[in-house]
């Protein structure tokens, strides 16, 4: 039996206006910090596909057009879980909008593409070796000995690598470059600093990842009494002994590697190769006259960021405190 | 593949020092792959040598960087290197031995220097990150009889008829058994495979001939098949029942328990303590044995004071023959001389490895290993000829004797090592130390269940002192020394030193008593060096008492 009070609810019922939204035709918005569907930042995005390798849902997708690759987001297949944009950390070339509507009027609308330069390394088949230690040290699998013309070389999978320059690390001949950080580049940075290096100061080459929570204008402001060169390799994985010996030989006194930790690593694995890397250079360093402690690769997590200002801060005042003095060379 | 490693920069300093234009050069082959030889690793000695130079406060020479296909190869090097030829005058090539050779070879003209040690043939594990040298290149393959692993390369002796008695929980000793023993392996392979009898079969000596270097061998020939014989094997022997030539035998085939000494010459030419430690043993033992070069030590030669215990302390001597410091020319050399001097027992062994020793930096032997030494004696008494057939006029009258490790781990290698051993012509055993009476009895179970016949001596080595016992038990793997003896001893040690020797009697007395009592050993193996004295006690704590009165 319906009550006075209920019936008097009802009628009220019938001449308030409604509680809920008319979506989609009147818009609502979405609370602060909503992981909606995300989208690529043109500019902090190198095109390397590690969202892709994260993405649980398979949403993401990479096309490769040659010299151009091209990174796709498939928005109905999105659970806006934003892995992608935490494996990216702390560059966020992949962010979440806060945009929930999956109601798209366009099919086109459905996905969202960017296109970069590709950053598959690359190969100069005419002089491998054929040793296959690419292909061993590839965690994406992407790297084959394949057979071309009688020569196995080495052969990578155009979608599969995220061009970490692991295997060039690896490469015994210098066969395999690196397109985000190429070995020309870099040591032509290195050697373009040379005209700026400081007679009086320490000059000190920052060899550092891409994704290392840093900002190099910043950090030179910072560490003052040093003259601080810095060079972008990419991911610590990469290094090669070329860079750090051509450092040292080019009159740097001291070289720092700025890295992510193991577990931070973008790339998964890469400061991991560069740690014994860095020992085994320490012990030519000593064997050819100079202080081994010189050289120091330092990892510093997302949340603390200070731990880089802080190293190289450390390594200008232990430079005066060496027996030789801050310079590495004789002048 | 080949494997190299880096020398010292100072020391490629010093070879590049004072040329003008120096080529470095890498090679794409086997060093190249294992990082070593690479064109990488070219321009990174480039870059050190420059560092080097200049922290000495001199200008560095000219460096170039090269590489080419395979140096070992003239016509290659030839074709690649030419264009560099005119402009340098040292080479530093990152090849193996091979490489720089060839390299120097070709290009007479130039200085040619290595800027690596060539190391091994060796295979690679990339995901341990390990180069093993798993071929030494011996000429000779044997394979086939070993399940597929080399014993010449991999294990540390180069054994033919392994294991020794340095394997415990189925590592190597040499190198703080860090290392798979190879001849566990083999077993293992051979039994999983049902080829036991490929284990206990006799691998005769290998043809070291064509092994001298320089080796060569002609393109053409490759694959002709090679003129000289296979490795052979012996799978049976004609086993020929040996007279009892020693005066041990003797008593050993008539059933007698009988107890055999052990002393040990060191590093002197006065032999008066080994004569009078003979003296004080000769009533209570059959035989002595007298230890060879024990732990790899450089000792007196053992053959003078077995000669002389028999001349002087008229006791009869077990000449103990370890193969690591002698050839086969040299061992059949020594059987010979130990038969002109009469002495009737020999001890054949493998050794203990070089390393262990005071000369740790000797080369190693093993050109025969023990079980082949057995095989070689068995000849030269049974069938009057050496190892290659040669007849020997008057041949000696030798027993043999082998040593068995109860305590090794695994156990069953070394129990099908000595059926082989069996097989090869041994007349009687002597274990290494025992101390606890219930595994002696299983030892012997498992080697009488698995078909070995000759008498087995147990050795029984009593304590110096507390310490000695500790480091017994915390360093000889496998031994075993029961909690209850320990604790005797120990509270023993608390009494006084004299106690202490006193407990010792008693203890190794009660346990001399219960092997002579309960169990199917021929005798006890009294391994008592520098307590001699204590011996005639122990003994007759056991009511085992004199042997002969003198």
């Amino acid at each position: 039996m319906l009550g006075a009070g209920k019936v008097s609810e009802a009628l009220k019922a019938i001449i308030s206006p409604p509680f809920t939204v008319k979506y989609p035709f009147v818009p609502s918005p979405p609370p602060i910090s909503y992981r909606g569907a995300p989208e690529f930042d043109e500019d902090k995005c190198v095109g390397c596909g590690m969202c892709v390798e994260h993405c649980p849902s398979k949403a993401l997708e990479i096309k490769s057009l040659g010299e151009e690759r091209e990174l796709i987001i498939h928005y109905y297949e999105c659970l806006q879980c934003s892995h992608c944009n935490y494996q990216c950390k702390p560059i966020y070339g992949i962010k979440p909008t806060t945009r929930y509507s999956l109601i798209f009027t366009d099919k086109g609308e459905a996905k969202l593409s960017i296109v970069k330069p590709s950053v598959v390394v690359k190969v100069k088949e005419e002089a491998c070796i054929g040793c296959a230690r690419c292909e061993y040290t590839c965690q994406f699998k992407a790297v084959k000995l394949v057979k071309k013309e009688g020569k196995w070389v080495s052969t990578i999978d155009q979608e599969k690598c995220k061009g970490c320059g692991a295997c060039s690390a690896a490469c015994p001949a210098i066969v395999i470059d690196v397109p985000l950080s190429p070995n020309e580049n870099v040591l032509k940075e290195i050697r373009d600093g040379v005209s700026s290096l400081s007679s009086d100061k320490p000059n000190i080459l920052v060899l550092h990842c891409n994704w290392a929570r840093m900002v190099p204008e910043e950090l030179a402001k910072e560490v003052q009494g040093a003259n601080l060169k810095f060079v972008n390799i990419t991911c610590s994985g990469r290094l090669s002994p070329i860079f750090v010996l051509e450092g040292f030989s080019r009159g740097y006194d001291a070289v720092m590697i700025l890295c992510c930790p193991e577990e931070e690593c973008h790339f998964e694995g890469g400061v991991k190769k560069a740690k014994p890397l860095v020992n085994v250079l320490k012990a030519i360093l000593a064997e050819v006259g100079i202080t081994p402690d010189r050289l120091e690769l330092v990892t510093a997590s997302n949340v603390d960021p200070d731990k880089y200002r802080k190293a190289l801060l450390n390594m200008v005042n232990k430079l005066s405190s060496f027996k030789e003095g801050i310079k590495a060379h004789a002048a | 593949m080949i494997t190299a490693k880096r020398k010292p920069i100072s020391e490629i300093l010093s070879m590049v020092e004072g040329h003008k234009n120096v080529l470095l050069l890498a090679c794409d082959g086997c060093v190249g792959i294992y990082d070593v030889g690479g064109l990488k690793q070219a321009e990174a000695l480039k870059l050190e040598l420059e560092l080097a130079f200049r922290s000495k406060g001199k200008e560095p020479p000219n460096f170039t960087t090269a590489t080419v296909l395979r140096q070992c190869d003239t016509e290659i090097l030839k074709d690649s290197i030419s264009e560099h030829v005119a402009k340098i005058d040292a080479v530093l090539s990152l090849a193996c031995g091979v490489g720089v050779q060839t390299v120097a070879h070709v290009f007479s003209e130039a200085h040619v220097y290595p800027a690596n040690n060539t190391a091994f043939l060796a295979m690679e594990d990339k995901k341990e990150g390990m180069l093993r040298e798993w071929c030494m290149a011996c000429g000779n393959c044997v394979l086939h009889l070993t399940g597929g692993i080399c014993p010449i390369a991999r294990c540390a002796k180069s054994l033919l008829n392994g294991p020794c008695g340095g394997f415990y929980q189925g590592k190597c000793e040499v190198d703080g058994r860090t290392r798979d023993c190879a001849w566990v392996l083999i077993f293992n392979k051979l039994k999983e495979r049902g080829k036991l009898d490929l284990f206990t079969a006799i691998r005769l000596p290998k043809d070291y001939r064509d092994v001298k270097n320089p080796r060569e061998l002609k393109r053409e020939e490759l694959v002709l098949p090679e003129a000289k014989e296979a490795i052979k094997i012996l799978e049976e022997v004609e086993v020929k029942k040996r007279p009892a030539y020693s005066q041990l035998m003797k008593e050993l085939s008539e059933g007698r328990f009988v107890v055999t000494g052990e002393l040990e010459p060191v590093k002197t030419t006065d032999l008066t303590e080994v004569i009078e430690g003979a003296k004080l043993l000769r009533d209570y033992v059959v035989a002595i044995n007298i230890t060879d070069n024990p732990t790899a030590f450089a000792y007196l030669n053992a053959l003078v004071p077995s000669y002389i215990i028999q001349e002087k302390a008229g006791v009869e001597a077990v000449y103990q023959m370890v193969t690591r410091d002698r050839n086969r020319l040299a061992l059949t050399a020594d059987l010979l001389a130990a038969g002109a001097l009469g002495i009737k027992n020999i001890l054949a062994l493998a050794g203990d490895f070089t390393t262990v020793g005071d000369n740790p930096q000797a080369k190693k032997v093993w050109d025969i290993d023990s079980t082949l030494l057995i095989y070689l004696i068995s000849r030269m008494v049974d069938e009057g000829v050496d190892l290659a057939g040669n007849p020997i006029h008057n041949p000696p009258k030798f027993n043999i004797g082998a040593a068995a490790n109860p305590n090794a781990d695994p156990l069953e290698p070394e129990l099908y090592k000595l059926l082989r051993k069996q097989k090869a012509g041994v007349d009687f055993l002597q274990t290494q130390s025992m101390y606890d009476i219930e595994k002696i009895k299983r030892f012997l179970d498992e080697c009488r269940s698995i078909g070995i016949k000759v008498p087995i001596l147990i050795g029984i080595t009593p304590f110096k002192s507390i310490k000695m016992m500790e480091w017994f038990v915390k360093n000889v793997p496998g031994v075993y020394v029961p909690e209850e003896m320990q604790e005797r001893l120990r509270k023993a040690r608390d009494r006084g030193k004299e106690a202490f020797m006193e407990e010792n009697i008693i203890v190794f007395g009660e346990l001399c008593k219960e092997i002579r009592k309960t169990t199917s050993a021929a005798g006890i193996h009294m391994m008592a060096v520098g307590m001699e004295s204590l011996v005639p006690r122990i003994l007759e704590m056991a009511g085992i008492g004199k042997y002969r009165s003198s």
